[in-house]
C-alpha cells in the first residue's frame, strides 16, 4: 500500500474499476439488441468512467506529495487497466450495441486517456525526473 | 487580536496574478480561435483564470517542479464548446507561477481533442517552451497577457 499520504480509497477503486472492466466485456460479448442490455452496458461505461475520474482526480489533488515509490506503485497498479480498457473499447466498436452506446463509450475514452496523461506525469515528473528546467529560471 | 498565519506576510491570498504569454502561445489561441471545436479557447481560459487568486494558482497541486519562488504548475481548462463534461478532455496549461512578482507566465496552452489536439506536450515542445520563455524574458519580450484582446 501507498504511504500514509495518499487516499486508501484508490486501491479499491483500481480493483473495482478493473473487474468492471472484464465484467462489461463479457456482458457485451452475450449481449443482443435488447433495450436492458444496452442500458446495463451504457451504466457499466458510466460508472467505469465515474471510478476513472474519481483516481484521475485523487492523484491530481495529491500530485504535489507523491513521493518517488507511491507514484512507482500507483503506476505499476494502473497499468493492466489500460489494456483491458482498450480491449472493451475494441469489442464494443464491433458490437451491435455500439451506436446505442457510443456517447457513454466516447466519455469513457476520454477519461482513459486523462488517467494515462497523469500517469505519464507521475512517470516524468516524479519517478524518472530527466527534464530539470531550473536552468531556465531566474 | 488574531494574527495572520505567516505565509501572508509572503502571499497576499487576494493577490489577482499578472498574466504573461511566450509567443508560441499567442500564436496557438489564433490557430485554436479558427476551428469550430475550440473558437472560445481564450474565453474559457479567462473564465477559468478570473475565478483565481495567485495564492490558488500558487499552491495547485498538480505541481511538476518546484524551483521555490517560482512553480512550474499543469493545469486542466475545461472547454466549453468540446462537449465534454467539466474538465474531462478540455485543455491543458503549463505555468510558471512566481511569487516574488505574484505572476504567472502561460507556458503551453492546447486541446486535447480536435485539430490541434494533443494526447501530451512532448519533451521537445516543453524544452522549447522553456528555451523561448528563457529568450523572451531575457530580451524583455514577454508582454502582459490582456485576455480581452484575444477574445
Amino acid at each position: 500500500m501507498c504511504g500514509a499520504t495518499f487516499s486508501p480509497e484508490i486501491d479499491q477503486k483500481i480493483n473495482s474499476t478493473l473487474s468492471s472492466i472484464e465484467n462489461t466485456e463479457k456482458l457485451v460479448l452475450g449481449s443482443d439488441e435488447h433495450l436492458d442490455l444496452i442500458l446495463e452496458i451504457k451504466d457499466s461505461l458510466q460508472e467505469m468512467s465515474g471510478h476513472v475520474v474519481f483516481i484521475l482526480e485523487d492523484i491530481e489533488s495529491q500530485f504535489a506529495s507523491i513521493t518517488k515509490e507511491e507514484a512507482e506503485h500507483i503506476i505499476a497498479k494502473l497499468f493492466p487497466l489500460f489494456g483491458l480498457a482498450k480491449k472493451l473499447v475494441t469489442v464494443i466498436m464491433s458490437a451491435v450495441v455500439y451506436e446505442s452506446v457510443k456517447a457513454s463509450l466516447d466519455q469513457f475514452v476520454i477519461d482513459v486517456e486523462d488517467l494515462y496523461e497523469i500517469l505519464n506525469d507521475l512517470s516524468r515528473y516524479k519517478v524518472r525526473k530527466d527534464s530539470d528546467f531550473s536552468s531556465y529560471i531566474s | 487580536m488574531i494574527s495572520l498565519p505567516i505565509f501572508l506576510d509572503v502571499i497576499n491570498p487576494k493577490a489577482v496574478p499578472v498574466f504573461y504569454t511566450i509567443s508560441t502561445v499567442r500564436e496557438g489561441f489564433e490557430k485554436y480561435k479558427k476551428t469550430n471545436s475550440h473558437h472560445r479557447c481564450c474565453e474559457d481560459l479567462y473564465g477559468y483564470f478570473s475565478d483565481l487568486s495567485f495564492t490558488e494558482i500558487f499552491a495547485h497541486s498538480h505541481l511538476l517542479q518546484d524551483f521555490g519562488h517560482t512553480r512550474y504548475i499543469k493545469m486542466r481548462i475545461p472547454c466549453s464548446t468540446c462537449g465534454g463534461k467539466g474538465k474531462r478532455g478540455g485543455y491543458r496549461a503549463y505555468l510558471l507561477a512566481d511569487k516574488r512578482s505574484e505572476s504567472v507566465v502561460i507556458l503551453a496552452f492546447y486541446p486535447k481533442t480536435g485539430k490541434f489536439g494533443k494526447s501530451d506536450l512532448s519533451k521537445e515542445d516543453e524544452k522549447h517552451a522553456f528555451e523561448t520563455y528563457k529568450v523572451e524574458k531575457g530580451r524583455n519580450e514577454l508582454p502582459v497577457h490582456d485576455f480581452a484582446s484575444f477574445i
